[in-house]
């Protein structure tokens, strides 16, 4: 069930009446019924993974469980001693629990996502190739594993206790808005909020409906359209100038921006119509004035998840507190700092990369973003001492505004790597951009030339109003001019939304679900 | 305390610890500046901060992860 079609409408619709027509105990279920009809619309067969990985995460999470209970019944009696002995074998025993069942889940995920990159990567070596496998992938398992492998971990870490009800536990784990594309729920959040009831809200149900129709703005008007004219040129890149193939790097992150973030819109909205709130992926990256502030603006949860379950746990393991010991003694506390970093990013970025996609291309890409975050840290003395040599005032617009451009620049060409056929093709893009030609003037009815002159019209008004959107929200002002916006203005910006939809609506749409992040 | 303030200067010389509480609200400090704290805290002090400690109300002020440190302490 495509999200941008009319038939998901009326399939949430239809959620969303039968949701507020039952008791309120009972909507919980509501809910669960359009997961498993949502999911399994895309496939009966999926639904088998995920019921079996939920499964040993909901099982494994409660033998952790009983494990601290049986702890905390022993120690009420043991003398200090004893206590020593039976928090070192309570430690042991839900360690061995936690592993067992991470291994699992993620290798399901691992065998399933990654064996043809390893037998690609094998058969490079060999000169009678391996043949390549066609296993199932099921949709999500990218966002669904690591959303099992986050309650699990917080279960270990007895940041919260295990869910004792699976059917709860499963509707957490597959809730429709979330199971495709994320965002990357924290069980504490959203599941705490599916417990709770939600009585019928009209104000929710308009801020819903307003956030539903800027999301499919965002997707068909911009997203949809600017990935035909974005398609064509790089088909033919080579017979293109600089100046265009420069245009399509800037316009492909609109296009990213508009498509990922006008999923979330929709499935925000909709959420917010049931009374959940879902955690926001997005905060007017654009708007970062550093490609580090780029990814905690961007992807939001995406990052937190790696943070706290890969970031942290490596940079406090024992092997970098070695490291950064030994290098504290000899190079001080600063290098120390840089060195535990260094090394928790690596790590960070080879699974970001791969995270994304099995490749070598999304590996390089996850490098060279990695590079230049640690190329900030290392120079960020240097930078200093020059900026304050050059006199600039950081708080000045004009800077702010060349480190917005900087970011988005940077991000952007960085982009070309991960969204090439392969490495060497994104080389080859970079050497024809590098040919020259980077100050031939655009003939935006040329560049443009896929698509209808309203259409591009609409496209350019909508980045534009994107742009605006974020500006806003990012002073602060979004609020408030939404508030004070006269009804005859704000009646009038949803027409012409809804029209844009009706008359501009659709495009490239031939991705999983329409939208380009539920390929990963 | 003083050797607390101490290491935090030391990791990032241009916020003043003695009078800021909101150094996670306020984004004045980030992961990589947490990581480098807590390993000279846990060096220093001889204490486990793990990352279930790593709450935005523990690193917040220098007096929080004073106070968290303490609890550490009294627990070993």
């Amino acid at each position: 069930m495509p999200v941008a079609s009319f038939l998901f409408l009326l399939f949430v619709s239809s959620v969303i009446f039968v949701y507020f027509v039952v008791p309120v105990k009972y909507r919980w279920l509501v809910i669960l019924a359009a997961n498993i009809f949502f999911y399994c619309s895309y496939g009966v067969k999926y639904l088998v993974y995920l019921i079996i990985s939920s499964l040993i995460t909901f099982l494994a999470a409660l033998f952790l469980r009983k494990a601290s209970e049986e702890y905390t019944n022993d120690v009420a009696t043991a003398d200090k001693g004893q206590k020593k002995q039976l928090k070192e074998k309570l430690k042991k025993k839900k360690k061995r629990i936690c592993l067992a069942a991470l291994a699992i889940v993620l290798g399901i995920w691992i065998v399933l996502k990654y064996t043809n990159f390893f037998l690609a990567n094998i058969n490079a070596f060999l000169s009678e190739p391996l043949p390549l496998v066609e296993w199932v992938m099921p949709l999500g398992i990218s966002f669904y594993t690591l959303v099992l492998a986050g309650y699990l971990i917080d279960v270990y870490r007895d940041k919260y206790e295990a869910e004792t009800n699976y059917l709860r536990f499963f509707c957490f784990v597959s809730y429709f808005p979330h199971i495709i594309q994320g965002p990357f729920s924290r069980y504490d959040d959203l599941g705490k909020q599916l417990k709770q009831e939600h009585p019928f809200s009209y104000d929710r149900m308009e801020k819903g409906a307003r956030r539903i129709l800027w999301g499919f703005f965002k997707k068909l008007v911009v997203a949809d359209k600017l990935a035909i004219v974005i398609h064509a040129i790089r088909a033919s890149y080579s017979d293109h100038p600089a100046s265009y193939l420069f245009f399509v790097i800037l316009m492909y992150s609109f296009q990213i921006y508009a498509d990922f973030s006008g999923y979330m819109d929709i499935m925000g909205g909709i959420s917010q119509i049931l009374g959940i709130t879902l955690a926001e992926n997005f905060r007017q990256p654009y708007l970062a004035k550093t490609v580090d502030e780029f990814w905690r603006r961007w992807h939001i949860t995406l990052g937190e998840w790696f943070r706290d379950y890969v970031f942290y746990p490596l940079s406090m393991s024992p092997l970098a507190y070695k490291i950064a010991s030994f290098a504290r003694k000899r190079w001080g506390i600063k290098t120390a700092k840089l060195l535990q970093s260094y090394l928790a990013l690596f790590f960070v970025w080879t699974a970001t990369g791969l995270w994304h996609e099995a490749n070598w291309k999304h590996v390089l890409w996850g490098y060279l973003n990695m590079f230049v975050i640690a190329c900030a840290m290392q120079f960020a003395d240097f930078n200093q001492k020059l900026k304050q040599r050059l006199h600039i005032n950081e708080e000045a617009v004009y800077w702010k505004v060349f480190c917005v451009a900087r970011t988005f620049l940077l991000v952007s060409i960085l982009r070309v790597i991960s969204t090439s056929d392969s490495i060497a093709t994104a080389f080859s893009y970079f050497g024809h951009l590098l040919k020259g030609g980077l100050f031939v003037p655009v003939d935006f009815s040329l560049l443009f030339g896929e698509i209808a002159v309203s259409e591009m019209i609409a496209v350019i008004v909508g980045i534009a109003a994107i742009i605006a959107v974020d500006i806003l929200n990012e002073t602060g002002r979004w609020q408030s001019f939404k508030e004070n916006c006269p009804m005859v203005i704000r009646c009038s910006i949803l027409t012409i939304l809804i029209l844009s939809i009706i008359l501009f609506g659709g495009g490239e749409n031939d991705l999983l679900g329409g939208f380009m992040y539920a390929r990963f | 305390m003083d050797q607390l303030i101490e290491i935090m200067s030391g990791i990032r010389p241009d916020i003043d610890f003695t009078t800021a509480t909101a150094l996670i609200d306020d984004d004045l400090l980030d992961s990589f500046d947490i990581i480098a704290i807590v390993g000279e805290v846990n060096y220093k002090f001889d204490v486990e901060i793990n990352v279930n400690d790593l709450l935005p109300e523990n690193f917040n002020s220098a007096g929080a992860l004073y106070e968290l440190i303490k609890k550490l302490q009294e627990e070993d």
